[in-house]
């Protein structure tokens, strides 16, 4: 009986010891400065028509090219570039050719029928844009194949 | 696009649904999504060059092409030694790529280091992204 009594005392000394207060809680920081940054993700390439007349050939009788721009920081612009020539074109599809985009945004910046060239500040956040691009000239554009690139600028 | 004459060409809506449709379905495949950083940063240098490291970046699930380049503070090309220049990077990755800039015998110098998207496969509306940061470099004499 001495004996359990013994052990008994043993295991109950050892449980106090496991919880005692000597135990000691400490915090540890994290911290770090997040730059901002800016992503843009392409949608649909933009589609090209030509107008009843054969003078412009632009996405308002096709469809305009989309992307979504994500900023996590404010002091983020968004520019459109205008094309020269068209990277693809038919003979003399280039001559005398006038080029000029535009864009509009929904989302957390809203702005509409901005020219390429010219910048919108950027909120927070995500924001869509849709680009449209139109090349006109005196004469009727001649049959063919037609392409051409713009640049979406965040910075 | 291809204009067979100077008419504009009409399909039924179905058609242009169906072509919006499945242009949505492949760009999904085949557009471009990047970012980049820093964007912002200001670096001294005690030599004739100042050195940049930034760390572009592919958000998107498929490799794309990317093209890092140099511009002075009105978008004119500046001379750069980048490396890599050009580069596949791999989806949802990043990797550094370094760019070294002479003064060209100027005290300070702004400019843009361009992360820019390589469209492949053409079609009539390609969309080049571009993402840039600006840096100052103050050069110690």
């Amino acid at each position: 009986m001495r004996r359990v009594i013994a052990i008994g005392l043993t295991v109950l000394a050892a449980q106090l010891a496991a919880s005692s207060p000597r135990a000691a809680t400490g915090t540890i920081q994290f911290g770090g400065l997040i730059d901002g940054i800016c992503t843009i993700v392409v949608g649909v390439s933009g589609a090209l028509d030509i107008s009843a007349d054969g003078l412009t050939i632009s996405t308002d009788y096709g469809y305009p090219a989309t992307a979504v721009v994500t900023t996590t920081g404010t002091g983020f612009d968004l520019s459109v570039g205008t094309p020269s020539v068209f990277d693809t074109a038919p003979t003399d599809g280039n001559t005398g050719v006038t080029f000029q985009t535009s864009y509009t945004t929904t989302g957390i910046t809203t702005v509409s029928g901005i020219l390429g060239g010219v910048a919108t500040a950027l909120g927070i956040g995500i924001t869509n844009v849709s680009v449209d691009l139109s090349a006109s000239r005196s004469d009727v554009f001649p049959s063919g194949t037609y392409g051409a690139e713009t640049t979406i600028t965040c910075e | 696009m291809r204009i067979d004459g100077h008419m504009r060409m009409s399909a039924p809506i179905f058609f242009r649904a169906a072509a919006v449709a499945l242009l949505l379905a492949l760009s999904a495949e085949g557009g471009a999504a990047q970012s980049m950083s820093p964007m912002r940063g200001t670096v001294t240098s005690y030599s004739d060059e100042f050195a940049l490291k930034v760390y572009p970046r592919n958000v998107y699930p498929h490799r794309i092409m990317m093209e890092v380049r140099a511009y002075d503070q009105d978008f004119r090309p500046i001379q750069a030694l980048i490396w890599p220049r050009q580069f596949w990077l791999a989806a949802e990755n990043a990797r550094p790529v370094t760019v070294l800039i002479p003064f060209e015998g100027a005290g300070e110098r702004r400019v843009r280091v361009c992360a820019e998207s390589v469209p492949v496969g053409g079609t009539q509306g390609n969309v080049r992204t571009q993402i840039c940061g600006k840096f100052l470099a103050r050069r110690v004499r």
